[in-house]
């Protein structure tokens, strides 16, 4: 992480959100946590107990427990990320599995970094259809 | 158009996609922007392969609804990818829908579109189809 004053890169930008899905799927949520500024904001999709939106660092955090929680063998495979002065954009191939079904998804996550790489803001673009049939099975 | 060996930068690949998108807001489709067996994947149109068949869907689209108007947000690129951010307002039979869509274009060097993949969250799109 940058030192306060100091603006990331694009290139370090993008290298903050690989760490930050790597750090998920080692379950890390700690050093995940770390990568959002305190007032940080997730907005979610569609009318799931995950959509919405999650303001705060603990509000947010707590989100990602739960969908931790709620599903089995997460996997979100980076296939790209891209970044301007203003966003960073994973495109992410991502399954989970819950009573024995698999669900397989192509899921965009839109990130808003400050100059110092943490996320301000964040976005997910999903199948919200295919996750609320998910939580229904 | 660039020279057929010329290797586009993603700023170029940006401006070629904001002009594309611009243009199918209007119902204006350039063909030559297409590889010939392209591939569209998307939430409005389903699966559409070949040239032909993506550029009538494209210039269809604007056609469906009173108003359609694609607003860029944001535009990003790097060599395998071009991402659009955008802010998508449909009108149809008086009502409005306003949805975030996100398009991912995989192009040649060239700038030629290869796999075009439109994604709008299905809750609003539902709102979309059920005018």
């Amino acid at each position: 992480m940058a030192e306060a004053g100091v603006k990331l890169s694009l290139d370090q930008k993008i290298q903050t959100i690989r760490d930050g899905f790597e750090a998920f799927k080692r379950a890390d949520l700690k050093a995940v946590g770390e990568l959002f500024t305190d007032d940080a904001v997730w907005h979610g999709r569609g009318s799931t107990k995950f959509g919405g939106d999650f303001k705060g660092k603990e509000a947010l955090m707590g989100n990602m427990a739960q969908f931790a929680q709620t599903f089995q063998d997460i996997r979100l495979d980076i296939h790209d990320i891209l970044a301007n002065d203003k966003h960073v954009v994973a495109l992410v191939n991502s399954s989970v599995k819950r009573n024995g079904k698999t669900y397989d998804d192509k899921q965009t996550f839109v990130f808003h970094l400050n100059d110092q790489g943490k996320t301000t803001e964040t976005w997910v673009a999903s199948d919200t259809e295919l996750l609320k049939k998910s939580l229904e099975s | 158009m660039a020279d057929a060996r010329t290797k586009l930068t993603p700023q170029q690949k940006i401006e070629l996609a904001r002009k594309a998108i611009e243009g199918t807001s209007r119902g204006e489709v350039n063909p030559e922007r297409f590889s010939r067996d392209v591939v569209m994947r998307g939430s409005l149109m389903g699966e559409v392969r070949g040239r032909d068949a993506v550029v009538a869907a494209l210039k269809k689209m604007p056609t469906m609804f009173e108003e359609f108007r694609q607003q860029p947000h944001a535009i990003l690129a790097d060599d395998d990818h071009v991402v659009a951010l955008i802010n998508l307002k449909v009108k149809s039979r008086g009502k409005t829908v306003d949805a975030q869509q996100v398009l991912v274009i995989h192009s040649t060097d060239q700038g030629e579109v290869t796999e075009l993949w439109a994604m709008i969250e299905p809750e609003a799109l539902k709102q979309i189809q059920s005018r």
